[in-house]
């Protein structure tokens, strides 16, 4: 998660959407197992924003690693656009805001265990995503 | 030696057209249908590889694509066999 | 530096910058309309077919930025799509299996290979593969070797002949692998006995990877022999 690297950090989130699915595929459920199909489902879709943003961005600026992104000056409307689809990959892997609906079974379901892991992992992600974006993207 | 837009765009047209056979193509109603018009993508994708001169990229997605059918039909017959409704 | 300069290097091709823009479009046209299938199609088995469609999506995006470093970040692409596939069919099925009360057979297809070929051909084509593979070397030499290993094993155990010939092979292996570790130290290291370095790395992982495929058929036969 701490990588210097944007294509490091994407295959770790797709690799906590894959590992997510598993711990929650371990329970012996119908209805956990029916809402661990629906978050797969939606991890697999946003394969294609995640790491289509990347390759976006590789293709913008040419580079991949945080250093030289951070110093480049320019900020174009293509890497914006790779931004946007690098934050819906990351929301779809992890499962926050918008695929809220996806993980809410599983959450309610009393057996299920694991909840912490998937709920903290989720948000250190989120927090590095966010970081990343803001040295991407230079509001400031 | 042939264009190289020759194979790049042919490439284009398989992908496109066999996503929309995936979806919408004759006989879909079956899975095993649906799964084998992917192939007709695939196909295209590596057409693309190809002119890109992706060449491990190519073998390893050929292999992986062999690996994802097999799983596919496996997940099928098994769900057919346990009288599923999917 | 300026602008321009990072966005095309001058090294890339007019050719691939000129293809970048169609790439692109049917990446992302490809991705919408399996999206509309998934959307609008009912059925967990369906969504499951058509993702398959959105992974080719993504990997069109990957592979038009069209240099060396997007082959290599095709491959993560392909191996993630692969496990989440695997992982969600495995979810299904447990699913229904849970759902229905039944039980049914881990690999349901009858696995018989009797075919001619497997019994007249199999030494010549695995001698013809193995050499081909030794001598282009580098992974794709230990993929056409695996692939030469791997058909004669298969072949051998249609024909009935236990072999324990192959036992070492995953030995073997791994003391290829690590010479192809030794090779790569050996490049940052000692950089002039850079063709040593070479020699080393790429026949290490010619034999790596051929025993790796080769071990598939090994696997392969303990399976057909369970079967029966």
């Amino acid at each position: 998660m701490i990588t210097g690297d944007l294509f490091n950090f994407t295959l770790f989130v797709a690799l906590i959407g894959i590992v997510n699915i598993g711990l929650v595929g371990a329970v012996k459920l119908v209805d956990v197992l029916d809402s661990a199909f629906q978050y797969g489902i939606i991890a697999m879709i946003a394969s294609l924003p995640l790491f289509g943003g990347a390759a976006t961005i590789l293709a913008a600026t040419g580079t991949l690693s945080l250093i030289e992104l951070s110093h480049l000056s320019l900020v174009t409307p293509m890497v914006q656009f790779a931004s946007v689809l690098l934050l819906m990959g990351i929301a779809g892997e992890t499962g926050i805001a918008p695929f809220y609906a996806t993980k809410a079974e599983m959450f309610r379901t009393p057996g299920s265990p694991f909840l912490v892991i998937i709920h903290l992992s989720s948000l250190l992600v989120i927090v590095r995503a966010i970081e990343i974006l803001l040295i991407i993207n230079k509001p400031f | 030696m042939l264009d190289i837009y020759i194979w790049f765009y042919t490439g284009c047209a398989l992908v496109i057209l066999g996503s929309i056979g995936t979806v919408i193509g004759p006989g879909v109603k079956d899975p095993i249908v649906r799964t084998l018009n992917t192939e007709v993508a695939a196909v295209g994708l590596s057409m693309i590889f190809l002119s890109y001169n992706h060449t491990i990229a190519l073998l390893t997605f050929v292999a992986s694509t062999v690996i994802m059918t097999m799983i596919l039909l496996r997940a099928i017959v098994r769900l057919e066999e346990m009288g599923a409704k999917v | 530096m300026t602008g321009a300069e990072v966005l095309v290097p001058s090294v890339v091709s007019p050719l691939v910058v000129s293809l970048y823009k169609p790439a692109i479009l049917v990446g992302l046209l490809t991705g919408f309309i399996g999206l509309l299938g998934i959307a609008f199609k009912k059925g967990d088995l369906t969504a499951l077919i058509l993702t398959d469609i959105v992974g080719f999506a993504m990997l069109i995006i990957v592979a038009a930025v069209a240099t060396d470093l997007a082959e290599a970040l095709v491959l993560p692409g392909l191996v993630v799509e692969l496990a989440e596939i695997l992982a969600i069919s495995e979810v299904l099925m447990s699913r229904e299996m849970r759902k229905t009360g039944k039980n049914v057979s881990l690999i349901p297809l009858p696995l018989s290979l009797d075919m001619e070929i497997l019994e007249t051909a199999p030494t010549f084509l695995a001698i013809i593969l193995i050499a081909y593979g030794a001598f282009l070397s580098g992974f794709t030499g230990g993929a056409v070797a695996g692939v030469g290993i791997l058909f004669y094993v298969l072949s051998r155990t249609i024909r009935g002949v236990p072999s324990t010939l192959w036992e070492g092979v995953a030995g073997i292996s791994g003391v290829a692998w690590v010479l192809w570790l030794i090779g790569f130290l050996m490049f940052f290291v000692t950089p002039q006995y850079w063709l040593l370095a070479l020699f080393l790395s790429a026949f290490g992982v010619l034999i790596k990877v051929a025993s790796k495929v080769g071990l598939i058929g090994v696997l392969g036969r303990e399976e057909f022999k369970r079967e029966k």
